[in-house]
């Protein structure tokens, strides 16, 4: 376990931190609704990837021959 | 709400799930910014929130999922069909591949920079080119050009329940129920529809695209239908107006508003009223409190209306209300004639447009 050193000149465990991060992350996420959490959380979901630029997909579907999926979301 | 929690299950599918799998056999990419596509190829109707195409790296467009209709963005969005229709999109690829399909030309690439409005509106003040905006100022250019056709530009998604066919949702083109024009031509329940006018189609983003794409003044579509082994081709008549849809979901569009709302008579009441059966007469049946605020109009609920400006009957109108928002620019004035509590009567309207909120 990880140790910091408070101003108080006590140590503190950093992964009393990080558990508080994690919940302000999991409240953080809830809080912007299901497609802020979808763009968030994407690049987690291992293995599927999502291009964000079309160029992008365009090219990786040429070196693949893979055909293209492309969704268009209005986030107004 | 719309499309988000559709969005979000597409996106986060799983990889070992059914859709996973099947989205793990294509490059996907999730577009946000509409600033930099080429919406000649993407072309659609930019109401929609959510959107779907499938492709190939020749920018060959295998099908759409998507489509609407005017009650909800949602209404044909569904799982189930999705993956059906990734089934299909593999399938297509594979005969693309094979050199089974014929090579379509492309359509002519075609940027949002190129709508002389959105780039004064909207790029120009470094704000986020929304997928509506892009429809919307379109339709402003073509006003401005006078090259907008109305009952073809603003009424972007006809709605395939105006032919008596409820799709089975789930199973895409599946027909759950026929009735209507659709019913006399032959259309059954269990029917999965093909092709539209001689062009395949495999999803409902791809009938409602190409169902949009016929002449409004056409008479009768051709549909091929699968019915279990056979394939049979089927002539529908159109019903009047099978393209009208209720606009009121587009935030902003270039019709006059008339802060009205009315139903037409049935051919008993107009000839009871002394109407012809092809006359715009018509029922206020609500009028708008922004109609009471600005004194756009003196109408009353129970009025009945059968003139503008003297004319009675349209082409492609079926009431005053339609013929305003067809015929008329918005900000025009015209003169009504109404019929009410028995007593003949004219009244001024002014129309407005609606304002925009970009």
């Amino acid at each position: 376990m990880l140790w910091t050193s408070g101003d108080d000149g006590v140590d503190y465990p950093i992964l009393e931190e990080s558990h508080t991060m994690t919940k302000w992350l999991g409240f953080a996420l809830l809080a912007c609704g299901a497609v802020s959490a979808a763009a968030a959380l994407a690049p987690q979901n291992e293995g599927l990837v999502w291009f964000e630029d079309y160029q992008e997909a365009l090219r990786q579907a040429k070196q693949s021959h893979k055909p293209l999926f492309v969704e268009f979301r209005c986030e107004p | 709400m719309a499309g988000r929690v559709f969005d979000a299950q597409v996106v986060l599918s799983p990889l070992d799930s059914p859709l996973g799998k099947l989205l793990s056999q294509y490059v996907c990419a999730r577009i946000t910014r509409m600033d930099k596509v080429d919406i000649g190829l993407f072309e659609r109707d930019w109401n929609n929130t959510l959107y779907f195409f499938m492709l190939n790296e020749d920018e060959q467009i295998y099908m759409r999922y998507g489509g609407r209709d005017d009650a909800s963005s949602d209404t044909y969005l569904n799982l189930e069909s999705l993956r059906l229709a990734l089934e299909q999109g593999l399938d297509l690829h594979r005969r693309y591949g094979q050199g089974q399909l014929p090579k379509v030309e492309r359509p002519q690439p075609f940027s949002p920079r190129q709508i002389p409005l959105l780039v004064e509106r909207t790029f120009a003040r470094n704000a986020c080119v929304e997928c509506h905006l892009i429809g919307d100022f379109q339709n402003i250019q073509r006003e401005r050009d006078g090259t907008l056709d109305r009952p073809k530009h603003l009424y972007r998604s006809p709605d395939i329940k105006t032919l008596g066919i409820e799709l089975d949702v789930p199973r895409g083109l599946v027909v759950k129920t026929s009735g209507g024009a659709a019913k006399a031509a032959g259309v059954r329940a269990g029917d999965r529809i093909a092709a539209l006018e001689g062009t395949p189609v495999w999803t409902f983003g791809d009938f409602q695209y190409r169902y949009d794409k016929v002449d409004r003044r056409a008479k009768e579509i051709r549909l091929a239908l699968d019915r279990g082994e056979e394939r049979i081709d089927v002539t529908v008549a159109l019903p009047p107006r099978w393209w009208w849809t209720d606009l009121t979901f587009r935030q902003s569009t270039v019709e006059p508003r008339v802060y009205f709302s009315s139903r037409e008579l049935s051919d008993e009441e107009k000839t009871r009223l002394g109407f012809p059966s092809d006359g715009f007469a018509s029922e206020v049946v609500h009028v708008d409190e922004f109609a009471r605020t600005v004194k756009s109009h003196e109408l009353r609920a129970g009025d009945v209306v059968f003139g503008v400006d003297g004319v009675e009957r349209d082409e492609l109108a079926n009431t005053a209300e339609l013929f305003i928002k067809l015929r008329k620019k918005a900000g025009d004035s015209v003169m009504l004639d109404v019929l009410r509590e028995g007593k003949r009567l004219r009244t001024p309207l002014r129309t407005y447009r609606m304002s925009f909120r970009k």
